[in-house]
């Protein structure tokens, strides 16, 4: 009954290649450093083998026995060159081997248990090493194309064409190239619609906290004065690229290990840490503000900072700071070394700072009112499991054994991935220490994790979050462009006579974490880099912030589902082009009608003009003329011919002879 | 927006990839998991592209095609013209007449730019004896990518006769009113009898039919035998009456051999040149002549239309009509094979049956 082979050719190798892309690109998802490539040849391979031979032999004890033999061989293999496998083969090897199979076998031409599976493989790939937005781009494209494809072979497969292979016209290629464009649209808009949706997993969210989190998810992630685990996923769980702090040194290249702090939180909370309380005072100069003198000890460095449209509000500030010149309109609390502009304020600023030899053993403690703050707990921590693990790491009090056990420690337990923390716990930074399995987090459970555990220990501390690492400028200056991909938190010890000392908890690979410059570049919006100083610069923002926003691709998915819905007027037939003549020949008509008429002979009503040629031949006026026009009337009105200068001459010569008739008699 | 004429249904590919899609959405809302998240959204933007490119204009389209006859099971080739008359093209669209295309392919249409006909051709087989005057006819797709299928019936104003399938009768029937193995004594051009094959000689049969020649060949009696002449005038009595006591919905199957029995034999006269006057018997019986083409077609059409009816006396001066003719066949098709109108018929009778198996 079905027979696929009557589809066009391309079309069978298009349903193939789109099935196999899927696949691939499914099983690029998987992270390389987790699942080699012997045990992913050792899971696929076996299954793609017994796909292909299924479709030699019929007989399924040899196919059984093939399967058997090969697996074991391909698992073998796989052991002896790279060792026991891993977790996220575990995790894999259960779905590669029929993936590949269903990938390969093709026999019903219905590639959907291989898309399936791909797309489990999929799921786990995004678990393991998080989502790549191009790989998943590529995943819905080639998906939808082979689901397209699988459609229109079935159509061949069930029903009869008498023209074999018939070639797709480019209005259908244009068809399914806008179709899959909107899959990917739909794709982006159900997760965006989704994420709209007031979730009974965030109902404990304040309405302040939804504001952060909503405030959160543009520019300012990550620089903002709220440092909240949930809610959007997390501070920094939406960077975007853009530009928004360059440094210069005056003297020297910028060290990649440069510290821009923004601001800090000091008050801790399980959930989320707030500032605190802030002493502010206007700036103490001009253009500028002095934080304290200059330290003999340290390395004096000036540095030039610039920056972008995205950070105006912000003051970056390196640690050790001494002065700040070249801003006015600051608010700054000096004690706190927490400063801000009052408004909107992109001016360039000069940053005198200190760079202080490592920390030594026993290092003093700043002592001062403000700082006892630095050493709270928050309300409701069970200190218990965190007691073990600082006895299990032997954290004393000593601020610089308590920062490189808790260093230790964490970079031991607990791995860095941009991902929130997963787990049986309610919440994350337990999830990030507690949890029995895979312990995962970013730079924030870091530093909130070693922050608690120095608090734990009186020694006082807070989150410092800025800028880390950077990219060095490509005019060679020795400058660094920060974006906000380069967000970073840490934790600032306060030390007498040093000011806050910086301690980075997170594994240095984690520090500040770029994406790839081909990814940066994609994401990086030229509209907010290069129009920083153009009069069109806000306009270009809002109109950016508009399509950025959350509701729109929902708004659009719901009013595109109603128009599909909604009922429509067929369409009318178009007018033929001969209709359009129809007026002029009917006025030559008549115009013929009058002359005979006052000739003596009228149509009678009713009488079609074939009868009325008729009578005049039967009263022998029937003159060629008035024949020919008669003819050339029905030819435009009933054949669908146009009524051209010749067929207007043939009337016209009908009148006139009709005319001469009155005239003879 | 359905019309009364078109559906939109999932196919078990759409409900399937629907409920995971409603499973990890659910599943996403109430944990805000980014990766079910991304899992409901890659399941649910096929369902939503294909719900919003389906095809919902199917209905929208005009079938011609010229009335037809034919036989019951009898294969033949639909020439009709579609025209689509929407705003945007049909693509891969699948066209099927359900009463005649039980076992036959659909036939796809990969375009159907509006208003633009296109000729296709069905390989259809009408099954059912019957006379319809629409032809129904059912447009569907699942075109882009199969979650979806509309489904649309579009009919014609055409007719269709489906006579009944023509049966094998044996050749005693319809030699019973031949003069069998005698010789023509007139010279008239209507057929028979003439030679029709050579059988073995029976010894009590008459010797003058024996063939010489053959007989010495073979070494064995040999004898002619012909086909009768037919006689000029046949009267045939078609009875659609349920015997009496019998319930409805039985005896459907002779009932349709009967029918095809009657087809059959009234060919076979027409073409043997007989005259043919057919008596039909239902609840108003009915008395055709049946000498022309013309006259064919009605019968033919009344035999597709046909069905058992109650039983009833016919009046003696009904049979009666059937005097002149000098061969009777009596069809009964509801069973009742001892009618009494059976003795009423003049000349000899016979009865036709169908053989057993």
């Amino acid at each position: 009954m079905t027979s696929p082979d009557r589809a066009p050719r391309r079309l069978r190798q298009l349903a193939t290649a789109a099935v196999l892309s899927t696949t691939a690109l499914a099983l690029a998802s998987l992270p390389r450093g987790d699942l080699p490539l012997p045990w992913l040849l050792a899971f696929t391979l076996p299954g793609a083998v017994l796909g292909c031979w299924s479709r030699l032999s019929d007989s399924p004890w040899g196919r059984a026995l093939l399967a058997v033999t090969l697996q074991a061989t391909a698992c073998w293999s796989a052991l002896e060159l790279v060792g026991p496998m891993t977790r996220a083969a575990a995790l894999s090897c259960t779905i590669l081997p029929p993936l590949a199979f269903a990938t390969t076998r093709n026999h019903d031409r219905d590639p959907s248990l291989a898309l399936f599976l791909s797309l489990c493989v999929l799921l786990v790939g995004i678990i393991l090493d998080g989502l790549r937005v191009w790989l998943l781009a590529g995943y819905v494209v080639t998906s939808f194309l082979s689901l397209h494809a699988a459609t229109l072979l079935r159509s061949y497969s069930v029903a009869a064409t008498g023209r074999r292979g018939q070639p797709r016209r480019l209005q259908d290629v244009g068809a399914s190239i806008s179709l899959c464009l909107l899959c990917v649209l739909s794709a982006v808009a159900v997760d965006r619609a989704i994420t709209c949706l007031p979730s009974p997993s965030r109902v404990n969210e304040s309405e302040d906290q939804r504001d952060k989190s909503r405030a959160s998810s543009r520019i300012e992630i990550g620089l903002d004065d709220t440092f909240s685990f949930d809610g959007a996923g997390g501070v920094l769980s939406e960077l975007e690229g853009e530009r928004l702090v360059r440094a210069a040194d005056l003297d020297d290249a910028v060290t990649p290990a440069l510290y821009l702090r923004c601001g800090f939180f000091a008050v801790a909370g399980l959930r989320r840490w707030e500032i605190g309380p802030l002493q502010v005072r206007p700036q103490s100069e001009p253009d500028g503000h002095v934080f304290w003198r200059s330290e003999p000890r340290a390395t004096v460095h000036t540095l030039q900072l610039e920056r972008y449209a995205g950070a105006s509000k912000f003051v970056f500030l390196p640690p050790h700071t001494t002065r700040l010149r070249g801003i006015e309109g600051l608010t700054v609390d000096p004690a706190r070394e927490w400063i801000r502009p009052l408004g909107q304020n992109a001016a360039p600023y000069t940053v005198t700072w200190l760079e202080f030899p490592p920390l030594p053993a026993r290092a003093a403690i700043e002592r001062r009112a403000d700082v006892r703050e630095l050493t709270q707990l928050p309300k409701g921590l069970d200190r218990a499991p965190y007691e073990a693990l600082l006895n299990e790491w032997g954290v004393g009090r000593d601020p610089r054994q308590a920062m490189a056990a808790i260093a230790a420690g964490l970079a031991d337990r607990c791995r860095y991935e941009r991902s929130t923390p997963s787990g049986p716990f309610s919440q994350e930074l337990e999830n990030f220490l507690f949890a029995e399995d895979d312990r995962h987090g970013y730079c924030m459970h870091f530093a909130s994790a070693a922050a608690l555990m120095l608090r734990m220990r009186d020694i006082p501390c807070r989150i410092g979050v800025g800028l880390y690492g950077g990219e060095a400028s490509p005019d060679g200056s020795g400058a660094r462009i920060y974006g906000s991909q380069h967000a970073h938190a840490w934790v600032e010890i306060p030390i007498a006579r040093r000011g806050f000392q910086i301690f980075d908890p997170t594994p240095p690979s984690g520090r500040g974490r770029s994406v790839p410059a081909a990814q940066r570049a994609a994401e990086t919006n030229e509209l907010t880099a290069d129009a920083d100083d153009t009069f069109y610069a806000p306009a270009l923002r809002t109109v950016a912030d508009a399509i950025k926003a959350p509701w729109l691709l929902p708004s659009a998915l719901l009013l595109t589902l109603l128009f599909a819905v909604l009922p429509r007027r067929a369409p009318k037939r178009p007018k033929l082009a001969a209709s359009q003549a129809t007026p002029k020949v009917r006025r030559a008509l008549q115009k013929l009608m009058r002359a005979l008429a006052k000739a003596g002979y009228r149509r009678t009503h009713g009488q079609t003009l074939e009868s009325f040629a008729d009578h005049l031949e039967a009263a022998g006026r029937a003159a060629p003329d008035v024949r020919a026009a008669f003819a050339a009337y029905q030819e435009v009105r009933f054949g669908g011919q146009p009524f051209d200068d010749d067929r207007a001459r043939t009337m016209a010569a009908g009148a006139r002879a009709a005319s001469a008739m009155r005239d003879g008699d | 927006m359905a019309t009364p004429n078109s559906s939109l249904e999932l196919t078990p590919r759409g409900k399937v990839v629907l409920w995971l899609a409603a499973l990890t959405g659910g599943a996403a809302w109430l944990g805000g998991e980014e990766d079910a998240r991304i899992a409901a959204a890659l399941l649910t933007a096929p369902v939503i592209v294909d719900f919003v490119a389906k095809q919902r204009r199917l209905h929208l389209t005009a079938v011609h095609l010229a009335p037809r006859t034919t036989m019951a099971g009898a294969l033949y080739t639909e020439q009709i013209l579609i025209e689509h008359r929407g705003r945007r093209p049909l693509r891969h669209c699948r066209l099927h007449e359900p009463r005649s295309m039980r076992n036959e392919l659909p036939a796809l249409l990969p375009t159907l730019t509006p208003f633009q006909p296109q000729r296709v051709e069905l390989r259809q087989r009408s099954m059912v004896r019957s006379h319809i005057i629409e032809r129904v006819f059912v447009l569907e797709s699942e075109w882009p990518l199969g979650m979806f299928a509309s489904r649309s019936i579009v009919s014609a104003a055409a007719t269709l006769i489906t006579e009944p399938a023509r049966v094998t009768l044996r050749a005693d029937l319809l030699e019973a009113g031949a003069d069998v193995e005698t010789a023509p004594v007139d010279r008239s051009l209507r057929s028979g009898p003439e030679f029709y094959a050579l059988r073995e000689h029976n010894m009590d049969e008459d010797a003058r039919a024996v063939h010489a020649l053959r007989s010495a060949t073979l070494g064995a009696l040999v004898r002619r035998t012909t086909r009768g002449r037919t006689p000029t005038s046949v009267g045939v009595v078609l009875d659609l009456r349920r015997a009496p006591g019998t319930p409805r919905g039985r005896g459907l199957r002779r009932c349709e051999w009967s029918l095809g029995a009657c087809a059959t034999l009234v060919e076979e006269l027409l073409r043997r040149g007989a005259r043919v006057r057919l008596l039909l018997i239902d609840s108003t019986p009915e008395l055709i002549d049946v000498d022309g083409p013309a006259r064919r077609a009605e019968l033919m059409m009344l035999l597709a239309e046909a069905n058992l009816s109650p039983h009833v006396v016919v009046p003696a001066e009904t049979v009666a009509e059937l005097d002149g003719m000098t061969q009777s066949y009596w069809i009964a098709a509801g069973g009742f094979a001892d009618a009494p109108e059976l003795q009423m018929l003049p000349g000899e009778a016979t009865v036709v049956e169908e053989a057993p198996a």
